[in-house]
């Protein structure tokens, strides 16, 4: 405002804009001081800044946004720690599409001075699930229906936990031979410390409701890319209200697993989790107690759309003789699909060749929801 | 701020219309005019205008003086709320502890909120936040009033249940975590009145009781710091439970097979738990806050957690190849992995001339309903009557 005192002759736009008493503009810099200052602290208790953000997965992430990953925890005590977002997104002609958000720091220990590493990654998938039976259990019961997955809220279909989870979209994004698209989040990582220490060490979702909202958010945007959104949002808005029970230790070969009377698998010093148990979904996994080595993987599902996820590949016939529905009991994966108390159920088992355990886990689950049972007297035992 | 200075004014503009009225005419030096003369007079009001601000925004901040929330029970409850079972929703008080972490005792939270009614003579509603455990011992009673066949389970997957004087719901595991095996959950429950005898419940007060736990849930939930509002579960509720008027004597309380003898039927109807829910109680002659006869399912196991000692420890010892239990002489109850997990199955008589029944019915009670769960087969092996443990 120097022009003031020079008071030219013929005054400039800013000299004839601005106000022309002393007092005028004493009041009009107090005011631009004061909306300054107001902003200033605004902006600092707000915690937010003019610039924006990062974004990742076709826009749906937003940097600082709450979950570890997308804020400057995830570098550790690395002051210049990296996240770098890879995306392609669906489109109406290529329905796929995928992302992925990495995170790379390395940092001296300020507990023990070692030289730490941290990558990790969090991966967003879009598709259809795939044609093949074998690909298709592989993805969807291996990755999404353990002992460790809870439905996601607000009964959209499909599950969630602290890692990762897998959202089963609107028919309208279906193929044109009927499979339904789905979205799968998976977080990974390591930490690695010194020259020998290596520990997994998953990206931070957040905790498992904070994972289902990024997973829907993600979801949308992709519907909205392949041009397949439904009118509404996609929308998370209750609590995650049940998470998996605590892992339960067997020490005798003979006791029962999944709490099913008659389930045993013959092996000492295994322990199984019970995800969830409704009528629209049921699983439990077992593993080996001390080194964590995966033994049989139940599920069972109900609830509409996620059930259509393993339409087309129960096959044409029964399972085995005098089962009811039909089936196929495979090397890797067992799937029997039938009618239970007035909708189509399927009944999966991993890891497990033994049709055994599916018959007596497929009665039961049958008898809970007030239906006949699956396999025949015999198969059971 | 359209100013009323008198210093020498440099430009044209035409002097203010009040200048002529006021301004010119000579004021003594202490006049509050004079003195608020010259520049000084925009300052203040700048700092006036600012101090009116800066306090509103902060009592605004701070919930004080005319922002004082008028909502009571930690502020989940508006007026509004009230009006549909208060007389004078405005008038009625209410006595807070607030809701605070357990910390040291490792006891989860616990706060408390009682109302009057508009008379102010008595309390009208008691609402609790607290976690249900088997320690203290004192979670009897509380299971003989919430999980009454009186209460309809909310539903929707909720651990919560609600009658027209009693309601519960517990907090989402996404809160405070899954509960430990020993540990029951912490609920907030709710209570109006004293329990009310025989009397069948009324729906819409039900319904009241079912959206103000939800409520309450909610805010005690985001004041912990966790996300997500229960939706209300008003619309999908059934009508309030009835006294059952069609028994058989070969399917007491509705259970297929479950039966004392071809002939012998209870003399009281049943009150069966209508719905799907945390627990499926049958409940006889309804008097005080005890049942005269109540055979119960509990098949949470986040519920089932505050029967442990009392499966243990209770009465003589129930053996059998799964799950463990005991018989006393009013109360037999069963605990066995199922399922959902945990699941206790439990038969109590509180008439002393009754027991010969309780040894009958009680196996019995557990077998079927385990079948029922898909948690068979059970096969119960009673102790001997009257043998000591």
């Amino acid at each position: 405002m120097s022009d003031m005192n020079e008071a030219p002759a013929e005054p400039g736009w800013l000299r004839r804009t601005l106000p022309h008493s002393r007092r005028g503009r004493l009041v009009l810099i107090s005011a631009l001081v004061l909306v300054l200052a107001g902003t200033g602290l605004g902006t600092w208790a707000a915690d937010t800044w003019p610039w924006p953000n990062d974004r990742y997965c076709w826009g749906a992430w937003e940097e600082d946004s709450g979950p570890g990953f997308l804020g400057d925890e995830a570098f550790g005590d690395d002051d210049d720690g990296s996240r770098t977002g890879r995306e392609t997104a669906p489109t109406r002609e290529r329905p796929t599409g995928s992302c992925e958000v990495a995170i790379a720091s390395d940092y001296k220990s300020s507990y023990d001075g070692d030289k730490v590493t941290t990558d990790q990654k969090v991966s967003v998938e879009y598709g259809p699930v795939p044609k093949a039976a074998e690909a298709r259990l592989a993805m969807v019961q291996d990755g999404f229906l353990g002992g460790d997955m809870v439905p996601l809220p607000d009964g959209l279909p499909g599950t969630v936990n602290g890692r990762g989870g897998l959202l089963v979209l609107p028919k309208s994004c279906d193929t044109q031979d009927g499979r339904p698209t789905v979205v799968t989040m998976h977080a990974s990582g390591t930490y690695t410390s010194g020259p020998s220490y290596t520990k997994n060490d998953p990206a931070d979702l957040g905790g498992a409701r904070q994972a289902a909202v990024l997973l829907v958010a993600a979801a949308n945007r992709a519907m909205t890319a392949a041009g397949c959104a439904p009118d509404e949002p996609l929308r998370v808005s209750s609590p995650l209200y049940d998470l998996p029970g605590k892992q339960e230790r067997h020490f005798s070969p003979s006791d029962d697993v999944c709490g099913i009377r008659g389930l045993r698998l013959g092996t000492a010093d295994t322990e199984d989790q019970i995800g969830a148990v409704t009528r629209d979904l049921q699983t439990c996994s077992v593993r080996g107690n001390r080194d964590g080595v995966p033994y049989l993987n139940l599920a069972m599902v109900a609830q509409p759309r996620l059930a259509a996820v393993f339409d087309g590949i129960a096959g044409e016939r029964p399972a085995a003789r005098g089962w009811r529905g039909t089936g196929t009991l495979g090397k890797e994966h067992a799937i029997v699909r039938a009618d239970c108390a007035g909708r189509p159920v399927i009944f999966l088992m991993g890891l497990s060749t033994d049709p055994g355990h599916l018959a007596v886990f497929a009665n039961a689950a049958a008898a809970r929801l007030g239906c006949a049972p699956i396999a025949p007297k015999g198969a059971d035992r | 701020m359209s100013s009323t200075a008198d210093e020498p004014n440099r430009s044209e503009q035409p002097p203010p219309a009040e200048r002529e009225l006021l301004g010119q005419r000579r004021l003594h030096w202490w006049h509050w005019r004079r003195l608020l003369r010259g520049r000084i007079r925009p300052l203040l009001a700048a700092s006036l205008a600012g101090m009116l601000l800066g306090a509103g925004g902060m009592a605004w901040q701070t919930q004080a003086g005319p922002f004082a929330p008028d909502e009571v029970c930690w502020g989940a409850l508006s007026r509004d709320d009230l009006a549909a079972r208060f007389r004078e929703p405005d008038d009625v008080k209410a006595v807070e502890a607030p809701v605070l972490d357990g910390g040291q005792s490792m006891d989860g939270p616990t706060g408390s909120c009682q109302l009057t009614n508009s008379d102010g003579d008595a309390w009208a509603l008691t609402a609790r936040v607290h976690r249900l455990d088997d320690r203290k011992g004192d979670d009897g009673q509380w299971a003989d009033e919430f999980l009454s066949a009186r209460l309809t389970p909310l539903g929707g997957g909720l651990l919560g249940m609600a009658s027209d004087n009693r309601a519960w719901l517990a907090l989402p595991d996404g809160c405070l975590g899954r509960p430990s095996d020993f540990d029951g959950p912490t609920v907030v429950d709710i209570a109006r009145g004293s329990w009310i005898s025989d009397m069948e419940p009324r729906t819409e007060e039900r319904d009241w009781m079912a959206r103000v736990v939800v409520k309450l849930v909610n805010k005690v939930s985001a004041d912990l710091g966790c996300t997500g509002t229960i939706a209300d579960p008003v619309e999908r509720l059934p009508k309030a439970a009835r006294y059952t008027h069609t028994e058989k004597p070969d399917a007491l309380c509705g259970i297929k097979g479950l039966t004392l003898g071809k002939k012998r039927k209870p003399a009281h109807y049943p009150m069966i738990t209508d719905g799907h829910g945390p627990v499926r109680t049958c409940d006889r002659d309804i008097t005080g806050s005890q049942p005269e006869e109540r055979l119960m399912t509990v098949e949470d196991p986040r519920l089932a957690a505050i029967f442990t000692r009392m499966a243990l420890h209770e009465g003589d010892q129930v053996s059998s190849a799964v799950g463990y239990g005991s018989l006393g002489s009013n109360l037999g109850i069963f605990r066995v992995r199922c399922q959902t997990g945990e699941t206790v199955f439990l038969v109590q008589i509180n008439k002393g001339e009754m027991s010969a029944d309780l040894r009958t019915l009680f196996p019995r009670y557990v077998e079927t309903e385990a079948a029922r769960l898909g948690c068979g087969p059970l096969k119960l092996n009673l102790p001997r009557p009257g043998g000591g443990r």
